[in-house]
């Protein structure tokens, strides 16, 4: 009778005890490997999404919100901020580049965001099929959402699905992107006055030209609860239906000048598609600045030195009526708050690992003790001592890779499912990923089964074979 | 010399259970080990058979001095030229009765298994566990194991015990019937005196 043979049969017969083992085991390799997978898009996505972002300035209000919201587009924004004012801090000196994010709108749940090409330069994002938007309502989508080129998409009010569908609008998919592995592969790009477009915002400009004491926050204010809502109060005019409005002989002053001013504006922005403020600022002669009365919802910035890091957030937010927030420390303060940085999801899989191994040695040693009896009937008949040892390590150690087999598919499982049932882990689509740590668990997992059962296998291999069987009854 | 134990003393938690112990004997001849309970019998064919170490004193097989072996080489040799029937009978009781059998094999070739099991009249119960079978089976399967790699020498420790006429004279059969058939040597421990019929070399032991 062969070796592997025997230890099939003698698991077999302590099915009990040996699956108690090896649930124990996989159980401590499942929490192991999800809590490394989960830190690790974690900070895959802290890190890869954030990169280059020295600065963010949005509407006052929560500066972690404001870096969820405008770096992640995991959170709603505060507010929106002026553009003028958003134009003048990117004239700064220590400002590097500044790159312009309008907000508002969602497809299916993926945020609709306006913006300049430079937000694809900063990710290094490349067209995939078709070309960039050249126009306004035409978008370019990520590469993780499921759209073709030509295909005519309404954008819903609010950044979560199910808001209010913006019918009179409709988008044009114009191009699609490469995967880059970065919040870019979930959002729709289009250029900034598209989004301002579809959201009336001369109305805002109107009643802000005619209450200059208004605080900007207070609009932004009131811009954000609707978008909390996902109601849409704004008075969302389309160009439908202002012309149907120029077309109407009742129709009041209010709405003569509403219309004047869109179509006005409208005219203006075709002329300038691209809002790169970093070419505006280069360019200011050519600059036809028709965007001054409009907001936008965050300014990403990079700046010139890491000293501009520090300086320029202080005098935004004494000086200015906006918030300039810092995400590297927003985002140390939010690990740290919620307790899942690096240390303590190590600190943690190591205690489960412990856990695991402490179950086989524990597992080994108890089941020793019974089966003494047999291991010395195996030497008396000629088993040597080495071989003996060899039977116990290798017992433990197929028991416990049975454990990391199963932990290692139930943790799959597991990771589909929560990565259905938790909102950024869907949006991410977050896949299991065969990293460093996935090895690194599984091998450290084996090797201290093997020393564990190393032992009961030393003490297995010892007994006095004569004393031994006197015993057995 | 095929078998040699010579001043052989075994004391064991300063209890002296053998003292100048000397015998031997031929390959194929068969030798009985006799004396009440307590005199050593047992611990005297654990000696025998490598599973202790004399205190003093010297047991040899085939030339082969067990003190300048080492425990890897003893187990070798008695895996390879040894066959245990123990009072006991200690057969692993998950394992089923061809199983338990063959634990006792370490030879290359592997022997007539379904002959053996025929042998011992258990083929209809070869597929059954130990702990299924009556003693008489179970004993059965112990003289099995103990003769399946074709031993030199035969170690059986009190293999009649418990065992009415009819029973031990098929016991003492089976165990002859499979040494003639290997030329094997038999060294029974026994205080039966039904079994001394059957052999001529008797070796008294005294407490």
């Amino acid at each position: 009778m062969n070796d592997l043979a025997y230890i099939f049969y003698s698991i077999k017969s302590r099915s009990l005890n040996s699956s108690l083992s090896v649930l124990l085991t996989s159980f401590g390799i499942m929490i192991a490997l999800l809590l490394s997978q989960f830190s690790n898009h974690i900070k895959n996505r802290l890190d890869l999404d954030g990169k280059g972002i020295d600065i963010v300035v949005g509407a006052k209000g929560s500066p972690l919100q404001l870096v969820l919201s405008s770096i992640y587009h995991i959170d709603i924004p505060n507010g929106n901020i002026p553009y003028k004012s958003a134009l003048e801090i990117s004239k700064n000196p220590l400002i590097e580049k500044a790159i312009p994010l309008a907000l508002g709108d969602n497809w299916k749940g993926y945020r609709i965001v306006g913006t300049s090409y430079d937000y694809l330069k900063h990710f290094d994002v490349k067209i995939d099929q078709g070309r960039l938007w050249n126009d306004e309502f035409e978008i370019v989508a990520g590469a993780d959402i499921d759209v073709k080129i030509n295909q005519k998409i309404s954008g819903s009010h609010g950044l979560i699905d199910g808001g209010g569908v913006h019918d009179e609008h409709t988008y044009k998919i114009v191009g699609s992107l490469k995967r880059s592995g970065t919040v870019v592969d979930r959002l729709l790009l289009t250029s900034v006055n598209s989004v301002l477009e579809i959201h009336g915002l001369e109305d805002i400009d109107h009643d802000t030209e005619h209450n200059h004491d208004h605080k900007s926050d207070q609009s932004s204010d009131s811009h954000h609860e609707s978008h909390r809502d996902g109601k849409h109060n704004h008075k969302e005019k389309t160009k439908d239906h202002h012309e149907e409005h120029v077309d109407d002989h009742h129709k009041d002053h209010k709405d003569e000048h509403h219309n004047h001013k869109h179509s006005e504006k409208h005219e203006n922005i075709s002329d300038k598609e691209i809002i790169n403020i970093n070419s505006l600022q280069k360019n200011k002669e050519s600059f036809k600045d028709n965007l001054n009365e409009s907001e936008i919802t965050a300014l990403l910035i990079k700046t010139n030195s890491p000293i501009a890091n520090i300086n320029l957030p202080r005098s935004i937010n004494r000086e200015t009526n906006m918030q300039a927030a810092n995400p590297a420390l927003e985002i140390t303060r939010l690990t740290a708050m919620l307790g899942f940085g690096s240390k303590t999801f190590s600190i943690l899989s190591t205690l489960l690992i412990s856990i695991a191994i402490l179950s086989i040695f524990s597992g080994l040693a108890g089941n020793l003790e019974n089966r003494m009896g047999d291991l010395a009937i195996l030497r008396a008949l000629g088993y040597t001592k080495q071989r003996i040892f060899k039977i116990i390590v290798l017992e433990g150690t197929l028991i416990i890779s049975f454990g990391i087999l199963l932990g290692v598919i139930m943790s799959f499982f597991v990771f589909e499912i929560f990565s259905n049932l938790i909102t950024p882990l869907n949006v991410i689509k977050a896949k299991f990923v065969l990293n460093f740590d996935f090895y690194f668990i599984i091998i450290i997992v084996l090797f201290s089964g093997f020393i564990a059962s190393l032992i009961p296998a030393y003490n297995g291999s010892k007994i006095s074979v004569a004393n031994q069987l006197s015993q057995n009854i | 010399m095929f078998f040699l134990v010579k001043n052989l003393d075994f004391v064991i938690a300063n209890n002296t259970i053998l003292s100048e112990l000397n015998f031997s004997f031929d390959n194929g001849s068969h030798l009985i080990i006799s004396g009440p309970s307590g005199s050593g019998k047992s611990t005297l064919i654990n000696l025998m058979s490598g599973l202790y170490r004399p205190t003093s004193g010297h047991v040899s097989f085939e030339s082969n001095d067990y003190s300048k072996l080492t425990d890897k080489d003893i187990d070798e040799m008695r895996a390879k030229n040894f066959g245990l029937i123990f009072q006991r009978l200690h057969l692993i009781k998950h394992l089923t009765v061809e199983q338990n059998i063959l634990l006792g094999f370490n030879k290359i070739k592997l022997p007539n298994i379904e002959k053996l099991i025929e042998d011992i009249g258990l083929t209809a119960k070869k597929k059954q566990l130990a702990k299924d079978l009556s003693f008489g089976e179970s004993q059965r399967v112990a003289i099995a194991r103990g003769v399946v790699n074709n031993p030199k020498i035969i170690f059986a420790d009190e293999p009649t015990s418990s065992l009415d006429d009819e029973n031990t004279t098929r016991v003492l059969k089976l165990i002859s019937a499979q040494a003639n058939k290997n030329k094997s040597s038999i060294v029974i421990s026994t205080h039966d005196e039904r079994v001394k019929k059957f052999f001529k070399n008797i070796l008294e032991i005294k407490l």
